[in-house]
């Protein structure tokens, strides 16, 4: 297994702060992220505030191909009334929160407009290099590809666009080679 | 010299690729010193460079452009999103039409010609027979989407950058000869995005630098880099997509066969400002040439050596050299006496 | 191939508001390169005693490679551009201009876009409205002006694009109100600013104050070099000195003496020009340097910023 140089296409998460000059301030989260943002959801008047709580089933692949699901038609709606001057807060796990992110930026919000509480848990949604299948909730390197059944080391090279960390066959040069999977940071 | 083309060699299964000796003459040989170091080394692409030279023209047609236009062809038809055009660039699409055919048809007269009366256009590529008459700026008049018919007639892949907010942005491109990334995956990222996996690069502020000068690239002075890397067998697809496929060729390497399996992969990346779209082309035009050949150039093998000799653990790892990579210095200690 | 420079011959001269005259440039030979909206040229200007080196945006069709038009409105202070190009050239001259840049480019992926345009501050926003009519985008126009002195091209705006065109005539009394407009968008609007500093830094402390998202706003200012006091500025490498005198910028005193600087907005914002300062202070003028790279002191912007004192060195 080769040890990663700290890739830059990882996505850092910084302390999430309220947007004074927001005239609505919408949080969505998880029922597990919502702590994370409770202080700032008790700091805005009820009147300024919208708050969207997902389980973590609904917000499982929140937004799908086609955009179909539950939970995109419910954010979908509260974007669109959403004013020009609105303060996006996200919680969740992380590729939730980049799905919404994607959701946000379709229907004309800003990338300072938005902001991400560090991910609940360490699981990865992965794109395998190969297939380009999507395999989520992924916990440990290596993992074995939903689509092509390859088995995949976790980079750390991330998209924003598919809201995926990238996965390359780990045995290529030696298929006899079957490491053991590590538990992601 | 000019290189002609020749007829279809390939570049996977027998691997029948070749350079002639005028192909070698010509090669892009990328070490300006005896150590190898990341850096930026841009430069002007001054058009005409010297003649038969790589630099010669905006766009390299040499002796391999039947083999890489076929080569590019099968990829194509193993993978369609090997090729992908946002819709928001179709506009940049139809500027590189319009770069690639004036180039072309100006540098290589003999080869490719093009007639223009307001919007309507007609073009010829002899080497591939195509003649087809369309009107600029429309893709319904291509019989392909317009990414995909001026990638299928130049050599080299070729990404286009959308800029905004001050930087660039990897949104059209068609890439079937990468030295290891992912179109598909890397599309839609940012400029320091899609830099992410390059090891050392980062601290020293390169990219920030770098940024700002091809954000500013104006139209009409195109600029251009060296690459390089090393690839097993005359492989022009070592993508990420077919890694299972040439990744267990660099267990292939022994000390016996080390000079002609081995090759230095060269990418002349040349950056080019497109008119009406403001979206900046990214060509990366590869050059291989075997261990064995490039020692023909006495200057060469020994620089070579002493590149490989010292190259950072970094960059041995980064570059997928590991497995091999004592065998290559091995092999060209020969040249270099003195080290 | 590459271009440097483009021979140009003024194909005809016409005054379009009282203080602002447009020119028409032809090709001397060959063609033109269409050009994206919202680009500029630098027009070189053989004035004596010494020439002069201004940027202007293209405000013809951008895929009209036939002829570029542009417009230069006259300074007060004028250190002799814009003069010269009012009072010196004639229709049937030569000039000389660099191939078209972009540091105000329209982003496609704006669901509507929102002009402010200031007196001469409209030539940009000519090239870009072809463009956004030629791909059905929504747009409003807001152009502020003072009839006596700015407005070209009011009248024949007005007509193409009925009530999608606002004028103010400071003139006539007739004010913008920011916060109005500002505050009455549709989200996901893209701001576009071209006029003086005043109006942008107004239209930005309205915009943040309503809670707009900054990458949403563009702005492009007049930012044509001022005026200063003279100095001398020394090269390191070679020890010589050279005189800038009070008109002359510091990158047109290093190009008369026949040094290459980079250069390309030639108004202190996109980078191209920094050069390193060895010795003495300079007297930062620039959009481009941050705060932390203003402090340390060891760098310039030589297109717009002079020394604050007597003497510069410069590592060139």
């Amino acid at each position: 297994m080769t040890i990663e140089p700290l890739i830059k296409s990882r996505p850092s998460y910084g302390p999430v702060t309220v947007q004074i000059n927001a005239k609505l301030h919408l949080f969505i989260c998880t029922a597990e992220g919502q702590s994370a943002l409770q202080t700032l959801i008790d700091a805005i008047p009820q009147t300024q505030r919208q708050l969207l709580v997902f389980s973590a089933t609904d917000a499982r692949g929140a937004v799908d191909e086609k955009g179909h699901s539950l939970l995109a038609e419910q954010v979908g709606a509260a974007l669109c009334d959403a004013p020009l001057a609105t303060a996006i807060y996200l919680s969740g796990p992380e590729a939730f929160m980049w799905d919404l992110r994607n959701l946000a930026r379709s229907v004309g919000f800003a990338d300072e407009q938005i902001q991400m509480c560090e991910p609940v848990g360490n699981a990865r949604r992965l794109f395998c290099t190969h297939c380009y299948a999507i395999t989520e909730e992924v916990s440990h390197s290596p993992q074995t590809c939903s689509g092509c059944g390859r088995l995949l080391l976790v980079r750390d090279h991330y998209s924003k666009l598919h809201a995926a960390y990238v996965g390359v066959q780990i045995n290529a040069e030696d298929p006899a080679e079957i490491p053991e999977p590590e538990a992601l940071s | 010299m000019r290189m002609s083309p020749k007829p279809i060699q390939s570049f996977r299964g027998d691997f029948t690729y070749s350079n002639s000796p005028g192909a070698i003459a010509r090669f892009p040989f990328p070490f300006p010193e005896d150590e190898y170091m990341y850096s930026v080394n841009i430069e002007p692409h001054v058009t005409p460079g010297p003649e038969g030279s790589v630099f010669e023209f905006l766009f390299d047609i040499d002796e391999h452009y039947l083999s890489e236009m076929h080569e590019r062809d099968l990829v194509l038809k193993e993978n369609p999103k090997r090729c992908l055009a946002m819709p928001h660039m179709d506009q940049a699409c139809w500027d590189l039409i319009e770069r690639a055919m004036t180039s072309l048809s100006t540098d290589y007269p003999q080869h490719f010609t093009l007639q223009r009366e307001g919007d309507s256009w007609t073009w010829e590529n002899k080497l591939l027979n195509l003649k087809d008459s369309f009107t600029f700026g429309d893709s319904s008049t291509l019989p392909l989407p317009p990414m995909e018919y001026i990638g299928r007639q130049l050599q080299g892949d070729i990404a286009l950058l959308d800029q905004r907010d001050g930087d660039l942005f990897l949104d059209a491109g068609i890439v079937t000869c990468p030295a290891d990334w992912s179109l598909a995956f890397d599309a839609g990222m940012s400029f320091k995005e899609w830099h992410g996996p390059v090891p050392m690069a980062h601290g020293m502020g390169i990219f920030d630098r770098a940024l700002k000068y091809l954000c500013a690239i104006p139209q009409g002075r195109p600029v251009r880099r060296l690459n390089w890397t090393l690839t097993i067998n005359a492989r022009m697809d070592t993508s990420p997509e077919t890694y299972s496929e040439w990744g267990a060729d660099r267990l292939s390497v022994t000390p016996e066969n080390v000079a002609d399996k081995v090759h230095l992969r060269v990418e002349l990346q040349v950056l080019d400002r497109m008119s009406r779209s403001n979206a900046l082309m990214f060509s990366i035009r590869t050059y291989l040439i075997s261990l064995r050949d490039l020692s023909t150039n006495p200057e060469w093998a020994k620089r070579m050596h002493r590149v490989m000799k010292d190259l950072k653990p970094e960059l041995i790892e980064y570059k997928g050299l590991t497995r091999y990579h004592p065998m290559v210095v091995e092999w060209l200690s020969q040249f270099d006496p003195a080290n | 191939m590459t271009i440097d420079k483009i021979r140009v011959r003024v194909d005809a001269i016409e005054q379009v508001a009282p203080l602002i005259r447009e020119f028409q440039l032809v090709p001397v030979d060959g063609e033109l390169m269409p050009f994206s909206p919202g680009s500029h040229v630098i027009v070189e200007m053989p004035d004596q005693p010494r020439s002069h080196r201004n940027a202007y945006s293209l405000l013809s069709e951008p895929r009209d490679a036939a002829c570029y038009r542009i417009a230069v409105r006259l300074q007060e202070h004028s250190r002799g551009g814009s003069r010269f190009m009012h009072e010196q050239v004639k229709v049937g001259d030569e000039l000389a201009i660099t191939p078209p840049a972009n540091l105000f480019a329209p982003n496609w992926g704006a669901r509507k876009h929102l002009l402010i345009a200031g007196g001469v501050g409209i030539t940009p926003f000519m090239s870009y409205l072809p463009a956004l009519q030629r791909v059905g985008a929504g747009f409003e126009l807001h152009y502020l002006f003072r009839s006596k002195q700015t407005g070209a091209y009011r009248q024949q705006l007005a007509s193409e694009l009925g009530e999608r065109c606002y004028l103010y005539d400071a003139d006539e009394g007739i004010r913008c109100d920011l916060g109005e407009l500002l505050g009455d968008q549709p989200r996901g609007t893209h701001i576009y600013i071209c006029g003086p500093q005043t109006l942008i830094a107004g239209v930005q402390e309205v915009a943040q104050a309503l809670g707009w998202p900054t990458s949403h706003i563009h702005f492009e200012a007049f930012a044509a070099p001022q005026p200063g006091y003279p100095f001398e500025v020394e090269l390191n490498s070679s020890g010589r000195t050279l005189a800038v005198d009070g008109d002359t910028s510091l990158l047109e005193a290093l190009e008369d003496a026949g040094i290459a600087v980079p250069s390309l907005c030639r108004g202190g914002v996109c980078g191209q020009c920094k050069t390193r300062v060895v010795a003495g202070e300079p007297d930062h003028r620039d959009q481009f340097l941050t705060a932390d790279e203003r402090a340390e002191g060891n760098c310039i912007m030589p297109c717009v910023s002079r020394a604050a004192g007597k003497r510069l060195v410069l590592d060139l």
